[in-house]
């Protein structure tokens, strides 16, 4: 079998066609992951193997089409979390910020949505309602007070947290990464529309459950009996773990002048870490550290991306992208605001209903092959935060919008909470849908 | 050597319908860890353990894989846990039957058997697998007993 230079392939099995085998390869793997029969990992592994295969890819392209870049953000990142969770940091924050309202329900709701959004806007979403979903579901025992209200504000913030920062959520790493878009980037066009969407959902969250939310003196003495400080379990990690998320931080803000990509940032602060957390340890006890926090990474997901990466990279390859670019150029007539509230509310919509992520991986290229028909990468810009926007976004509009979404739903059926999925729905869908029509005028506003 | 020659062929038992103040009462009287629950027809439904009852005393997200690691900044409870042990009091034991450690049969190697009451550390019952009738019960009393 013969390839070409580019690494797409000079000639496939049974001489077929690339672009109808890489476009069935990639409807398969997109119909089989969405359908949720078979783990999403195995599923994009399988289509990237079936791309090489079959000739469409060589493996040297296979590997060209991987973002490293990405993974590698996430697979130090996760990390960096893994150690930090040991600490007893997140535990801490979220009783003190309990007791800072003098627990009252209300007050509560609100503070726990707050840290979760801005946990959310620095770690990713479903590590971050793992750490405060369980400390929820404590204080609403003892508040005697109903979980839902809480549980489901914490999914809600935990998406908008997630959108506001280049790290907070998989679809903008992956667009941060592809664009060229800096962290920085990031934090100064859609912190803002982030804040701005959390604080107006606060408003009708508070307006719908203010009532349910009443505990008694008794209760409340309860959990303003907590003591905070008991969370923490290792003062010493605390400190070594806070100095290199600072660290990481102003790696990531400062990313651009040092001519640094966020996965050397990510990956050097999880060695960093693992360093300071080992370095007193013996060998056998190093060995067994390291290899507890490698196994804290979600594998799962980072198949997942190699997988996915490599499919949509066949689909470019054999010419799918470029087809599909030319349709969407020539229904909106190359119009940046037709195409960018299209992009905004169609990655909304559809980030709510399946998986957020195999959706943008088709569309950054998809986007990107557009620039030389809009006038070149600058002009693209409003594409990408309509994209980010949309994909982060949607996923507060269904109980399968999110990841976070479905761990949240999951540990609150097992301690005999079961999110429904029509009542979720019904809540959250109107959030959702406002949440895009503000970032709709925004986009419009901003940069139309 | 199987489990049918060491076991306890004549365990004490409690019916699905017992309530848990009975089973308490009974576990806390033969110093028993956990008893096995039959339903009417002497057919095994599960255990019912004193560690089980322990952590209903406990917060639900407590018990919970990936719940709270620890509990130390929680500073009192013991109000809360003898709320909840008067609430459970009155159920049926059948309500707490723990169904975690599956049982063995009368032809289970004593070899295996030692191995669950390593890996639990819960007595097990064993069960006629034709009928699923409780044909007795091992505990590492039976079985170092037998050593000894």
């Amino acid at each position: 079998m013969m390839h070409g230079e580019n690494g797409a392939a000079a000639g496939v099995i049974f001489g077929w066609d690339p672009l109808w085998i890489a476009a069935g390869l990639f409807v398969a793997t997109y119909a089989v992951v969405v359908s949720e029969r078979i783990n999403r990992a195995i599923v994009a592994l399988l289509g990237a193997g079936l791309m090489i295969l079959s000739g469409v890819l060589t493996q040297q392209a296979a590997v060209r089409g991987v973002d490293f870049n990405t993974l590698g953000l996430l697979v130090g990142m996760m990390v960096i979390v893994a150690i930090t969770r040991q600490s007893g940091v997140f535990q801490f924050v979220a009783i003190w910020s309990a007791k800072k309202v003098q627990a009252e329900p209300l007050g509560i709701l609100l503070m726990l949505a707050l840290f979760t959004a801005l946990f959310s806007a620095l770690l990713d979403n479903v590590t971050t309602v793992l750490l405060i979903v369980p400390v929820t579901l404590l204080i609403t025992e003892e508040l005697k007070v109903r979980p839902y209200p809480f549980l489901f504000t914490e999914i809600v913030a935990s998406n908008i947290g997630g959108t506001a920062t280049l790290i907070g959520d998989p679809p903008n790493i992956m667009i941060g990464s592809a664009a060229n878009l800096s962290f920085n980037d990031f934090a100064f066009n859609l912190t803002p529309i982030a804040l701005l969407i959390f604080g107006l959902t606060m408003i009708p969250i508070v307006l719908v459950w203010r009532k349910d939310l009443v505990a008694s003196d008794r209760d409340r003495l309860r959990v303003m009996a907590f003591k905070e400080r008991e969370a923490i379990t290792d003062s010493r990690l605390l400190k070594q773990s806070l100095a290199v998320l600072a660290l990481v931080t102003a790696g990531f803000v400062m990313a651009h002048p040092l001519r640094l990509e966020p996965a050397t940032i990510a990956l050097f602060g999880a060695a960093l870490l693992l360093l300071l957390h080992n370095f007193p340890h013996k060998a056998e006890e190093q060995a067994r550290h390291v290899h507890h926090s490698f196994a804290e990474v979600e594998w799962v997901t980072i198949f997942f991306f190699v997988g996915l990466f490599i499919v949509v990279y066949g689909i470019e390859q054999a010419g799918l992208i470029g087809m599909a670019t030319r349709q969407m150029l020539s229904m909106t007539g190359g119009d940046i605001r037709i195409l960018s509230m299209a992009i905004l509310w169609g990655s909304a919509v559809f980030s709510a209903l399946v998986d957020n992520i195999p959706f943008v991986a088709t569309m950054i290229p998809l986007i990107k092959s557009m620039a030389p028909a809009l006038g070149g990468e600058q002009a693209l810009i409003p594409l990408w935060w309509s994209l980010a926007l949309g994909a982060c976004l949607g996923g507060n509009g269904s109980l399968i919008g999110a990841s976070a979404n479905l761990v949240v739903a999951g540990f609150a059926e097992r301690a005999g909470h079961p999110i429904r999925f029509t009542t979720f729905l019904l809540h959250a869908a109107p959030l959702m849908l406002g949440s895009i029509a503000i970032s709709s005028a925004y986009i419009w506003f901003r940069y139309l | 050597m199987t489990c049918s020659a060491i076991m306890n062929p004549h365990p004490i038992t409690l019916r699905a319908s017992d309530t848990v103040a009975t089973a308490l009462d009974k576990t806390l009287a033969h110093r028993v860890k956990s008893l096995p629950v039959l339903d009417d027809k002497g057919r095994y439904l599960g255990m019912f353990g004193l560690h089980h009852l322990l952590g209903q005393m406990l917060p639900k997200v407590a018990r919970l894989e990936e719940g709270l690691g620890d509990l130390a900044f929680v500073s009192d409870m013991i109000e809360q846990m003898r709320e909840k042990m008067d609430a459970i009091r009155q159920q049926p034991v059948s309500a707490l039957i723990d169904g975690h450690t599956a049982p063995i049969h009368p032809e289970t190697s004593l070899t295996e058997a030692v191995l669950l009451l390593y890996r639990n550390g819960e007595n097990l019952a064993v069960v006629e697998r034709d009928s699923g009738r409780l044909a007795g019960l091992i505990s590492p009393w039976e079985v170092l007993a037998k050593l000894a």
